[in-house]
Order: structure tokens, then C-alpha cells, then sequence
């Protein structure tokens, strides 16, 4: 069975191949990234910004995502082209029953 | 410099950036012609842009976009359509777009939003058909990123500064 973690990395891989989709971004607010960086840097560990949330609850889980859209695209509905694919990915389906799936565009061209 | 993923990984900072070279390109055109031909003036309107981009591509409030899933939540950020606003307008020719205001309850879906535009345009353009122009370029925007309910595009011009060249007066001349 396939574990939250590894669970988010492939979700960021799929959802990166979805037509229209331009960017992800850190799940996390600017501030904590900006945080989380410098700790980074000075502990010396390696960068990797969660792209892909994964949340699992008592008998649920939560996926986020924020992501870029193409200007030629159209944000409504490359949003629901990525909630769909999180939402149709077989692992996730093994894993846990899902909650929610939040999908957020956060840049526009 | 290097790279710095805290930048590179943040849609405010790239919205920043990319209204930043926009209006850098606009800028080194325009203000050029415009230079040539006008004494020093306050540019203090210039050095404000940089400051109303700085705060209008804060993500600000979640813009709901519907689905038929009850687990579905999917937003677009007014942050982002901000910023869809700017980069629309500035691609309506002799016109740069400043500041960017949205009104109405945004976080409920089909409530009336009041889009409101601050712009500089070109001396000589004829300001409301121009106007106009500019409503309707924000409108197809807006229609095809988001499920606003838009009441209202109010376009404010601010200052007629910039000058185009006279290619109609070169022309004339023998």
C-alpha cells in the first residue's frame, strides 16, 4: 500500500501533466517557506518544498494543491481537471476514503 | 544573483515579477518618447505602480469555483485574478493598468462583483471608447478564468502622461 509521503510525490507528478496546469506551489504560506528555507540553509538539509499535500485523518484524507493555469487555458476548468484526476488516481483510492480536495489557482499566465 | 526557491516558488512573487517586466517594457518605450519631448516633471506615479503590484498580488481572499463533488473545494485566489486583470488590461495598446480592486462578497459564489481599474493612458487617445475597449478585454478575462458574477468594470483614468510618437506629423513632413 502506498503511504501518504510517497503519495504526494506522485500526485505532484500527475498533477503537473495536466493540461493547462503551469506551476505548483508550496502548499505552505510564503512566510513558513521563507522560514523553513532559511532553517534549511542553515542545518544544511536538503530543499524540498511540499508541492502536494497529503493529510490523513482517522478513516480520511486531504489533498491540496495550488497551481499555476495557462492564460490560453481557463482556470475553472483546469481546476476541475485536477481535482478530477487527484480524485479518479487509484492509489488514492486504496489509501483512504477521501474528505476533501481543495484545488486552489494561485497564478493566472 | 542565485536562484532562490522561496521566489521561484511563490505565484505572488512570479505575479510580481511578471507585472514588473511588463511594466518595465511599457516604461523604457514610452517614457522614452515622452521624455524627449516633455520638461522634468514628478514621476512619482511611476515609482507607485511597483507598490500597488506589490499589494495586489497578495493572495487576498479565495474565489469559489464550483463542482458537483461535495469534497471537491476549488478556488482561484483574488491574488491571481488580480493579477489576470493587470496582464489583460496591458495588453490593450497605450495603456498601463495600476491599480486593481474587487468588490463584493468574492467568497460567495454568483454574488455581484464590482471590478474597479486604475489606468495611465496616452495623450491622444479618445477616453471612452478606449475605455470600452479595456472594459471588454477584462470581461472576456474574467469570464473565461473565473465564475464571477461581474456587475461592473469601472475604469478610472488617472493621468494622460504618456506620449506616442507622432508618425502623423513625420509623415506630413516633405
Amino acid at each position: 500500500m502506498t503511504d501518504a509521503a510517497e503519495l504526494a510525490g506522485n500526485l505532484e507528478v500527475i498533477v503537473r501533466s495536466v493540461a493547462g496546469v503551469t506551476a505548483l506551489y508550496p502548499t505552505t504560506p510564503i512566510v513558513v517557506t521563507i522560514v523553513g528555507s532559511v532553517v534549511d540553509a542553515l542545518t544544511q538539509r536538503e530543499k524540498a518544498p511540499k508541492l502536494v499535500a497529503v493529510t490523513t485523518g482517522k478513516a480520511s484524507l486531504s489533498v491540496t494543491a495550488r497551481i499555476g493555469v495557462a492564460d490560453a487555458a481557463s482556470s475553472t476548468g483546469v481546476c476541475r481537471r485536477v481535482h478530477d484526476t487527484i480524485a479518479a488516481n487509484p492509489a488514492i483510492l486504496a489509501l483512504a476514503p477521501i474528505n476533501t480536495i481543495s484545488v486552489t489557482v494561485a497564478s493566472i499566465g | 544573483m542565485p536562484t532562490d526557491p522561496s521566489i521561484d516558488t511563490s505565484a505572488a512573487c512570479q505575479m510580481a515579477m511578471a507585472s514588473l517586466e511588463r511594466l518595465r517594457g511599457a516604461m523604457s518605450t514610452l517614457l522614452r518618447d515622452e521624455a524627449e519631448e516633455q520638461p522634468a516633471r514628478d514621476d512619482n506615479w511611476v515609482t507607485a505602480i511597483p507598490d500597488r503590484i506589490v499589494l495586489d498580488v497578495r493572495s487576498g481572499r479565495d474565489i469559489p469555483i464550483s463542482h458537483p463533488s461535495p469534497n471537491a473545494q476549488l478556488f482561484v485566489t483574488e491574488g491571481a485574478v488580480r493579477g489576470l486583470v493587470r496582464a489583460a488590461g496591458d495588453t490593450v495598446d497605450n495603456l498601463i493598468v495600476g491599480r486593481c480592486r474587487l468588490d463584493g462578497e468574492l467568497t460567495v459564489l454568483g454574488a455581484p462583483i464590482t471590478v474597479t481599474v486604475d489606468a495611465r493612458a496616452c495623450k491622444g487617445e479618445n477616453i471612452p471608447p478606449f475605455a470600452d475597449k479595456l472594459r471588454d478585454t477584462l470581461v472576456g478575462a474574467l469570464r473565461t478564468h473565473t465564475e464571477l458574477a461581474i456587475a461592473g468594470i469601472d475604469v478610472i483614468i488617472r493621468d494622460i502622461y504618456l506620449t506616442k510618437p507622432e508618425h502623423g506629423e513625420e509623415e506630413a513632413t516633405p
